[in-house]
């Protein structure tokens, strides 16, 4: 059966707008990699690591606090995660949200202490990984740009790990990740794309790898052969 | 049929067409204009059950909840320009079973009481009775008072402990989180605090404990917290 000229007008307008704004996402790139530890945070086997983000991290909702974990649990090899739960079930009352220790040196005096050590070797708990993550946009196109339809910014993202040695009860430092990725969009009349940048993502699976990669003892991606296995570090213990 | 009849069927077929149509569309209106409720029950269930880094004190306490307690039930309300959403939140036995696990760590001995001591014959066996009561409840916060009697029935100190957690978007399962959370943290305060207490500490010496405790300092107040 034809078509009515109304119908295909409708289906033409339907097709038309959908094509209207197509959203391209763009993951960007590792623009700048930091991590100031090597073999000294070695995980050997059955230890396991505790991530914690910020202060949305108390309901479980810190966007790069999840996504780390998730990354690091399926990394290659795995890294063993212990749940934030159980971690401060653990050390109860002392790991709420107007109970934390706030400062480095609040949370080592923490960790320093005997029964808290007690309770952390029970975990086979090795790291503390307090996470902050921040996404920014540069300064964009002009006024001019936007009224004939284009326009575009880069997006970073950069995240932070904070790693603290719960064995040797110290500061390893803070391991950080940048991305860069470009956003906006481009319009000719209806048409056009919308370029979504996915920088927090990229920061987070680049941070993520380099971790994986340090606490197996392979080294940072990039950073030479990697130190020593670790059976050299497990005899001398 | 005759020839004349079509035009008078085919209009009225289009009038009675265009009817149901402007029907259905007014009342798709009236449906997307209406208001939509959600009615949820938050009950926190067990928020803690494990073994408090805590050091006990060396004393037999009684911990006293009112009758109302038991059964604290609140009906908070939000709503939007479509939407309401009613929030039916059960706090008491969830609160019971957490001050439970946390007065039983912080005294070496811990015992429930029916009546407060003013109420009853002295009960020699306790050295002070705690009564908990509920301050305030929102959606992700709660507010305690907590009382703490001699066995005579003076009262030796009152305190609150409130905690209040924020969230952009909040749904069932980021109240009932945040419920959860703000209840740990807010009997978390009270371990951490109740030592530190002026008139705690006299309590403590009164009774002849003067044993420094196991403890760091006390965190700066957070900002999550009232």
């Amino acid at each position: 059966m034809a078509m009515q000229p109304i119908s295909r007008l409708i289906v033409l307008l339907l097709l038309v707008f959908s094509a209207a704004c197509v959203p391209i996402p763009n993951a960007g790139e590792i623009e700048d990699v930091d991590i100031p530890f090597h073999e000294e945070a070695f995980l050997t086997p059955g230890e396991g690591v505790v991530v914690f983000g910020g202060s949305d991290d108390a309901i479980g909702r810190d966007y790069f606090a999840i996504c780390l974990r998730e990354e690091l649990r399926a990394g290659n090899p795995p890294v063993r995660l212990i749940p934030t739960t159980d971690f401060q079930d653990s050390l109860f009352p002392w790991f709420e949200p107007d109970t934390r220790p706030h400062n480095d040196e609040e949370l080592l005096s923490f960790f320093q202490r005997p029964d808290v050590q007690a309770r952390i070797q029970a975990l086979n708990l090795r790291h503390f990984l307090m996470v902050t993550g921040s996404t920014s946009e540069g300064k964009g196109a002009g006024v001019e740009a936007i009224a004939v339809g284009i326009y575009g910014a880069k997006h970073r993202s950069r995240l932070t790990a904070k790693v603290i040695d719960l064995k040797d009860v110290s500061v390893l430092g803070n391991a950080s990740v940048e991305a860069a990725a470009a956003g906006g969009f481009a319009h000719v009349m209806i048409y056009g794309v919308i370029l979504v940048p996915t920088t927090g993502s990229t920061a987070c699976e680049g941070l993520s790898r380099q971790l994986v990669a340090v606490f197996s003892g392979k080294g940072p991606p990039g950073f030479g052969p990697g130190p020593a296995p670790i059976q050299t570090r497990s005899e001398g213990q | 049929m005759t020839a004349s009849h079509v035009p008078i069927d085919g209009t009225y077929a289009r009038r009675r067409a265009c009817a149901l149509a402007s029907a259905i569309l007014i009342g798709l209106t009236l449906v997307g204009c209406g208001t939509t409720y959600n009615d949820y029950e938050i009950d926190p269930g067990t928020v803690y059950d494990g073994d408090p880094l805590v050091e006990p004190l060396p004393f037999a306490i009684g911990v006293y909840y009112g009758p109302e307690f038991h059964v604290q039930e609140a009906n908070i309300k939000r709503s939007g320009p479509s939407w309401v959403d009613r929030y039916h939140l059960r706090l008491g036995p969830s609160s019971i079973a957490l001050f439970d696990r946390v007065l039983e760590a912080q005294f070496a001995d811990f015992h429930h009481v029916e009546l407060l001591p003013q109420h009853t014959a002295r009960e020699p066996e306790l050295d002070a009775v705690i009564e908990v009561a509920f301050q305030s409840v929102g959606l992700m916060s709660v507010g305690y008072d907590l009382a703490l009697y001699a066995p005579t029935g003076k009262v030796i100190a009152r305190f609150e402990v409130n905690s209040r957690i924020y969230a952009e978007h909040l749904d069932e399962e980021t109240v009932t989180r945040g419920l959860r959370v703000a209840m740990r943290n807010a009997a978390a305060r009270f371990l951490v605090e109740f030592h530190s207490r002026l008139d705690v500490r006299i309590w403590l010496a009164d009774l002849g404990f003067t044993e420094p405790l196991a403890q760091v300092s006390l965190p700066r107040p957070h900002s999550q917290l009232m």
